[in-house]
């Protein structure tokens, strides 16, 4: 079965040192972020996730996968908007709840710490891989 | 006392551009100084959310960071220390947090804590001081100067050579 892929409500962000960009596979959303989010990145990355979340309802997706493969550093301000979201989805009725799946580098030292807390907060809605 | 067989001082009018500069600088030099270890990173870290908060609420004075390595008590340390101006009610709350962070018998449940309140507010994150102090494993300490000059420390244990 080919699914067809639908356009995405979903704007890259392109900030001098901080980039995403985003897809819908048929089964999740999927948004690449590049770079360094600190505080030049905050008010994109800000926009990306409530898109990500309003995009993800609309489609029914069941997951959005962040890929952090290429992001070097998150500043805490820049945590602070996965915390939100994370929060806004455990308050949500599960039938519309979807899951979050990080997707790691494990070269990259802080995403090891800071996924392990966001894990921790998440309760069963966010995946590290 | 700590005994210093390396160090590092940088004056910095903090902007984005120059506290990610900072950052790479101490994440370059700690991974020389202690390859290896989660230390390049966490300090790294602890130097960029000392700065921002130094650009948010700090004064327009340029900020001094300084990093130590050395000894003290027999073992291997690192000292970050970054010391600026700011105001009374600024000073105040880093002594509220910190004073919490110091009450607070387990870093990592008191960092998820923190996380709590954030996910409730609409703004701000207040998560830096705790997140150094969780993720980076760092003692966190304030001293004031002249009374409008305040001095946080971030302290690292590092591995035995």
């Amino acid at each position: 079965m080919s699914t067809t892929p639908q356009k995405l409500g979903i704007h890259d962000v392109r900030a001098q040192y901080f980039t995403t960009k985003a897809d819908y596979d048929g089964h999740a959303v999927v948004a690449h972020l590049q770079g360094n989010a600190d505080m030049e990145a905050q008010p994109g990355l800000q926009i990306l996730l409530d898109e990500l979340d309003i995009e993800a309802q609309r489609l029914g997706a069941r997951e959005v996968v962040i890929e952090l493969h290429d992001l070097y550093f998150m500043n805490s301000s820049c945590l602070s908007l996965f915390v939100r979201w994370i929060g806004g989805l455990r308050e949500r009725d599960l039938s519309k709840a979807y899951k979050i799946r990080f997707r790691s580098n494990p070269n990259l030292r802080w995403q090891r710490h800071s996924l392990r807390a966001l894990s921790a907060l998440a309760q069963g809605f966010v995946d590290v891989e | 006392m700590l005994s210093e067989a390396l160090s590092l001082e940088m004056a910095i009018a903090p902007d984005t551009e120059r506290i990610s500069t900072a950052r790479r600088v101490v994440d370059d030099l700690t991974g020389h100084v202690a390859p290896g270890e989660d230390a390049a990173w966490r300090l790294a870290m602890a130097t960029h959310e000392l700065l921002e908060n130094v650009l948010k609420y700090g004064g327009p004075e340029k900020a001094s960071v300084r990093l130590d390595f050395g000894v003290k008590d027999g073992a291997r340390v690192a000292s970050l220390r970054v010391r600026n101006r700011s105001t009374v009610d600024n000073i105040a709350t880093l002594k509220q947090i910190i004073g919490a962070i110091h009450d607070a018998p387990d870093p990592w449940a008191f960092y998820i804590a923190a996380m709590e309140e954030t996910s409730k507010r609409t703004h701000g994150s207040g998560l830096g001081l705790a997140r150094i102090r969780a993720e980076g494993e760092m003692a966190i300490d304030l001293a004031l100067e002249d009374d409008d000059y305040v001095c946080i420390e971030a302290q690292l244990a590092l591995e035995d050579a």
